[in-house]
C-alpha cells in the first residue's frame, strides 16, 4: 500500500498497483525504494485526488503506455474524441472540478486521464460557435463589433499581417 | 513526459519542464508562453509583447470568474491546450480563434501551423491543403458557410478559382460577370484572345463567366513584365495553377456536399433531442416517443421527427422553443386525444407490453443481417410463447422492453427456423404460377426474380429479400391472426400483422425486361442472380436518351428506371477512361450501405468513419479515387441494405457525357 498526502493534508492510501498508474507517483516509489513514508502531492487537493484514485482503481491492470510509444506515429493517428461509457459517467463533472482533473492528471503524469479530460473539452468546443463557445465557457467577448467583422477576413498567420 | 504525444508538442513540454517540473505557478503562465514564442520568433518581438499584453490584459471589471478554457489557457501548460486542440476540426479552431484574443493569439500563430494539420487530419477524407492557401485560410474556405463579402447571406458554392464563397448578392458587385466567353475575350486585348484557358475566369452555371477584376489586373500587369521570349512558359504556368485549382475544386465539392449533409444531420438530432427535454418539462415526451416509434420507423421517417416545426436545420434557441411551444403542445395533445380514443377501453399494461415488445424487436432487426427474411413484428407477437407472456403475466410484474429483448434473443432462432422456410415457400408458390420450374430459395435471388405489389402503386420491383420488408405485406385489411391481439391494432399504426404474400404477384413484364439486359451482358438469364449483376456493374450508354446535352450513361441497378425498351450500349466504348473521368458520385443520403461485422445501416459517407470508431478497422482511402472507388475496394466490409429498393443499390449517378472540341 501507498500513502499518499493531498494539498489539505488529507491521507489516502492505495494499492501500490493503483497508484503506479501515475507515472509522477511510480518514479518517485522508484527513487525512495521501499519505504513507508508518506508521498506528498501539494498540487491536488483532497477532493480531486478521491476523483484520480477512483479513475485508477477502475483502469487497474490496463496496460500502461510505454514511456516512449507513439511519438514517432503519433502525428499521422487520427485523433477520435470517442470516450468510454465509463469514462464518460466519470468525467461528467463540473466545469471546475474537470479543470482540477485535468490539472492533476497532467501533474501526476497519468495520460489516460489526461486525454479523457482533453477530449471532453474539444467535446464541448465542437459544433460551437464562437458565441457559443464564450457563453459555454464563461469567456468575455473582448473583440469590439468593428474587430469581430475584421477578424472573419482576416485569416493571415500573425506573423504574415 | 506522456507516451502518444506529438513530437512537436514534446518539444514544448521540453521547454516548459526546464522551467518548471510539471505545473507552471499562474504568476509566471504568461512568461512561459512568451518565451516559447519568443524561441519560434526571434525577428518579430512585437508578437511576443502582443501575445504578452494579450495575457496580462485579462483583469476585467467585475469579471472575476475566468471560465474552464481561459483557466486551462492560462494556468495549463501549453502542451494540454494543443492536446484537446488537436480533437477538434480545422473548423472548430476556426471558431475558437474567433472567441477571444488570447485563443487567437495562440491559433493564429505559425508555430501553431502542426495543430491545424493534425486537425484536418482527424477528417476523414479531408480534401488536401493547396500550396496557395495558409491553414486558416483553407479552413476558412472549406468552414465559413456566410459569403466572404458581405457576411451576411448563407452559400454553399464555393468559388474555387477564386478561393472564396460569395452569394447572388454580392456576386455583380464583386465580379465582372459575361453572358458568353467571346463576349468577355472581345474586351480584352488581342494576345489574350487564344489564352482564356489561364486568366481568372471561371464559368457558372447560374452567373454565366465571372471575372475577378482584380486578379485579372494583376494578370495583366505581371504579362506587361515578362519578355515576350518568356511569356509562353509564364502562360503555361498559368495555365497549369488554373487547371490545379479548379480540378482541386471539383474533388472538394464533394467532401463538402457530404459535410454539409452530415453537419445537417448532426444539427437535427440535436434539434430533436433539445425538443423532446423541453417536451418532458411539459408532459409530452412520451406522446413524441409514442409517435415516434410507429411503423415509419422501417422508413427512417415518423410524424413527429418530420414535422415541420421539428425537422428544421437549426439550434432550439429559447426564443425558438418559445415560439414552437404551445403548436407543438397543440398538435402533440390532439394526437394524444386521437390514440387515447381509438385505443378506448383497452388495458393499459397489455399495451405497454406489445409497445415494449415492439420496441425490443425494432433494436434486434436494426442489428441483424437481413439478407435472408427476417420475421415481421407481426410473427413476434402472434408466436404463442409471446402472446401468453404478454396475456398470462400478472399485471403488476413489470416486463419492459429490456425483458423482451432478452426474450427475443432466447425465442427468435427458433420462431426463425420454423418461419423462414415456409415462408420461402409461399413466396416461391406465388412465383410458381409463372415460373412453373422456380423451387428452391436460389430461384428467388436471380436477376430475373421480380415481384410486385398490387395493393400499392409504385412497387413494380420488389426482388429478394426486400419483398419481406414491404410494407403492405405487414399490413391487412381484414383482422389480425392473433385475436387476442384484434382490439390493439388500431393503437399501433400499420405492420403488426405477420406477413403474408397475399398482394404479391410475379412481375413477368420486368422479368422479361430484365432477361433482354442480362443477356446484352453476355450473361445466361436463366442462372444469373443479383449478386452477379451487382458483380459485373458495367457501364452501360442508353443510345434512346442521347440529347444535346450529351450522352447518357448509367449502372445496371438504375436501369429499371426510365430506361425500359430503351436501345443500350455496354461497355464497350473507345474512350471508357475519358467518359468514367465524369462519373459522378452518388448523391442520396439514404442508409443504403450496411456494415458486414454490425449490421447497422448507414449512408454511404458514413462507413469509413464507422469502421474506424465502432471496429477500429481503418480503410487507407486513395485520394486520387474517387470516393465511391474507395468503398468498392472495401467490399468485405459493407453490403447493400437489403430493405431498399434497388434504385439506391448504386454508388454512382447516371451521368452525361459530350465530347469537347
Amino acid at each position: 500500500m501507498v500513502t499518499l498526502v493531498t494539498s489539505d493534508n488529507e491521507k489516502f492510501t492505495a494499492d501500490k498497483e493503483v497508484a503506479e498508474r501515475s507515472v509522477l507517483i511510480k518514479n518517485m516509489l522508484e527513487d525512495v525504494g521501499e519505504s513507508d513514508q508518506p508521498i506528498p502531492l501539494p498540487n491536488v487537493s483532497s477532493s480531486v485526488l478521491k476523483k484520480v484514485l477512483e479513475y485508477c482503481e477502475h483502469h487497474r491492470g490496463e496496460p500502461l503506455p510505454a514511456a516512449d510509444a507513439d511519438t514517432t506515429q503519433d502525428d499521422t493517428r487520427k485523433r477520435t474524441t470517442d470516450i468510454s461509457e465509463w469514462d464518460q459517467k466519470f468525467i461528467t463533472v463540473d466545469q471546475e472540478m474537470l479543470f482540477e482533473i485535468i490539472l492533476a492528471a497532467n501533474y501526476l503524469d497519468i495520460k489516460s486521464l489526461l486525454d479523457v479530460g482533453c477530449k471532453t473539452v474539444a467535446n464541448m468546443i465542437k459544433g460551437k460557435t464562437p458565441e457559443e463557445i464564450r457563453k459555454l465557457f464563461n469567456i468575455v467577448n473582448d473583440f469590439t463589433p468593428e474587430e469581430e467583422a475584421q477578424i472573419k477576413k482576416e485569416n493571415e498567420w500573425a506573423e504574415d499581417r | 513526459m506522456s507516451a502518444g504525444r506529438s513530437l512537436r508538442i514534446q518539444e514544448r513540454k521540453v521547454i516548459s519542464e526546464t522551467q518548471d517540473a510539471h505545473r507552471i505557478p499562474q504568476d509566471s503562465a504568461e512568461g512561459d508562453l512568451s518565451e516559447y514564442e519568443e524561441g519560434k520568433h526571434e525577428t518579430k518581438p512585437e508578437l511576443k509583447q502582443t501575445i504578452r499584453k494579450q495575457t496580462l490584459a485579462r483583469k476585467r471589471d467585475g469579471f472575476e470568474e475566468l471560465g474552464l478554457l481561459e483557466r486551462l489557457a492560462k494556468d495549463m501548460p501549453l502542451d494540454v491546450i494543443f492536446e484537446i486542440f488537436c480533437h477538434l476540426s480545422p473548423g472548430d479552431l476556426l471558431q475558437l480563434a474567433r472567441s477571444s484574443k488570447d485563443l487567437r493569439g495562440i491559433l493564429m500563430s505559425k508555430s501553431s501551423e502542426f495543430i491545424w494539420r493534425i486537425a484536418r487530419e482527424n477528417v476523414r477524407g479531408f480534401p488536401p491543403r493547396p500550396g496557395d492557401l495558409n491553414e486558416p485560410q483553407y479552413a476558412h474556405l472549406l468552414y465559413e458557410p456566410y459569403c466572404h463579402v458581405c457576411n451576411r447571406k448563407r452559400c454553399d458554392d464555393v468559388l474555387w478559382l477564386f478561393r472564396m464563397r460569395c452569394c447572388k448578392n454580392c456576386i455583380s458587385t464583386t465580379f465582372t460577370l459575361f453572358n458568353s466567353e467571346s463576349e468577355f475575350l472581345e474586351s480584352q486585348p488581342a494576345e489574350f484572345k487564344y489564352h482564356q484557358d489561364a486568366l481568372p475566369m471561371l464559368y457558372n452555371q447560374q452567373y454565366g463567366h465571372i471575372i475577378h477584376p482584380g486578379l485579372l489586373a494583376q494578370f495583366k500587369a505581371e504579362f506587361k513584365t515578362i519578355s515576350t521570349g518568356d511569356r509562353s512558359a509564364w502562360l503555361a504556368k498559368k495555365r497549369r495553377d488554373r487547371e490545379s485549382k479548379i480540378s482541386h475544386g471539383r474533388t472538394s465539392q464533394w467532401w463538402l456536399k457530404d459535410m454539409i449533409a452530415d453537419r445537417g444531420r448532426y444539427i437535427r438530432k440535436q434539434r430533436k433531442e433539445a425538443i423532446l427535454n423541453r417536451l418532458d418539462e411539459i408532459g409530452y415526451r412520451e406522446e413524441a416517443k409514442i409517435i415516434m416509434s410507429s411503423w415509419r420507423v422501417y422508413l427512417a421517417h415518423d410524424e413527429f421527427s418530420d414535422h415541420k416545426l421539428v425537422k428544421q436545420t437549426k439550434k432550439l434557441t429559447e426564443h425558438d422553443w418559445n415560439s414552437i411551444k404551445a403548436p407543438l403542445e397543440k398538435i402533440l395533445s390532439a394526437w394524444q386525444a386521437k390514440r387515447l380514443v381509438t385505443k378506448g377501453s383497452r388495458n393499459p399494461i397489455i399495451y405497454q407490453r406489445y409497445s415494449d415488445l415492439r420496441e425490443a424487436y425494432n433494436a434486434i432487426l436494426s442489428e441483424s443481417d437481413l439478407r435472408d427474411p427476417f420475421p415481421a413484428v407481426g410473427d413476434i407477437i402472434s408466436h404463442k410463447p409471446f402472446s401468453d407472456l404478454i396475456w398470462d403475466t400478472p399485471h403488476d410484474e413489470y416486463m419492459g422492453d429490456d425483458f423482451f429483448r432478452l426474450k427475443l434473443s432466447e425465442y427468435l432462432p427458433g420462431i426463425i427456423n420454423e418461419w423462414r422456410p415456409a415462408k420461402i415457400q409461399e413466396l416461391l408458390e406465388v412465383m410458381r404460377q409463372s415460373q412453373p420450374a422456380a423451387t428452391t430459395e436460389s430461384d428467388l435471388r436471380l436477376a430475373t426474380s421480380i415481384f410486385k405489389c398490387s395493393k400499392c402503386w409504385g412497387h413494380a420491383d420488389l426482388r429478394y429479400p426486400r419483398v419481406f420488408y414491404h410494407s403492405c405485406c405487414q399490413t391487412q385489411p381484414d383482422g389480425h391472426p392473433d385475436e387476442r391481439f384484434e382490439p390493439y391494432v388500431s393503437t399501433f399504426p400499420y405492420g403488426m400483422h405477420p406477413w403474408t404474400s397475399r398482394t404479391i404477384t410475379f412481375n413477368e413484364i420486368e422479368s422479361q425486361a430484365s432477361r433482354v439486359i442480362i443477356r446484352s451482358f453476355s450473361l445466361d438469364p436463366i442462372t444469373t442472380t443479383i449478386q452477379d449483376m451487382y458483380s459485373a456493374n458495367p457501364l452501360i450508354e442508353c443510345t434512346s436518351c442521347t440529347s444535346d446535352q450529351g450522352r447518357m450513361f448509367t449502372r445496371w441497378p438504375l436501369l429499371s428506371f426510365g430506361h425500359q425498351n430503351h436501345t443500350l450500349r455496354i461497355n464497350s466504348f473507345e474512350e471508357t477512361s475519358r467518359i468514367l473521368a465524369f462519373e459522378p458520385d452518388y448523391t442520396n443520403h439514404v442508409d443504403v450501405l450496411c456494415c458486414a461485422h454490425c449490421n447497422k445501416s448507414l449512408v454511404i459517407a458514413q462507413l469509413f468513419n464507422h469502421l474506424e470508431d465502432i471496429h477500429g478497422i481503418y480503410i487507407t482511402l486513395d485520394k486520387q479515387a474517387s470516393r465511391s472507388s474507395n468503398i468498392e475496394t472495401a467490399q468485405e466490409h459493407w453490403y447493400w441494405n437489403p430493405r431498399l429498393s434497388l434504385f439506391y443499390h448504386s454508388l454512382r449517378n447516371p451521368f452525361r457525357y459530350k465530347e469537347v472540341g
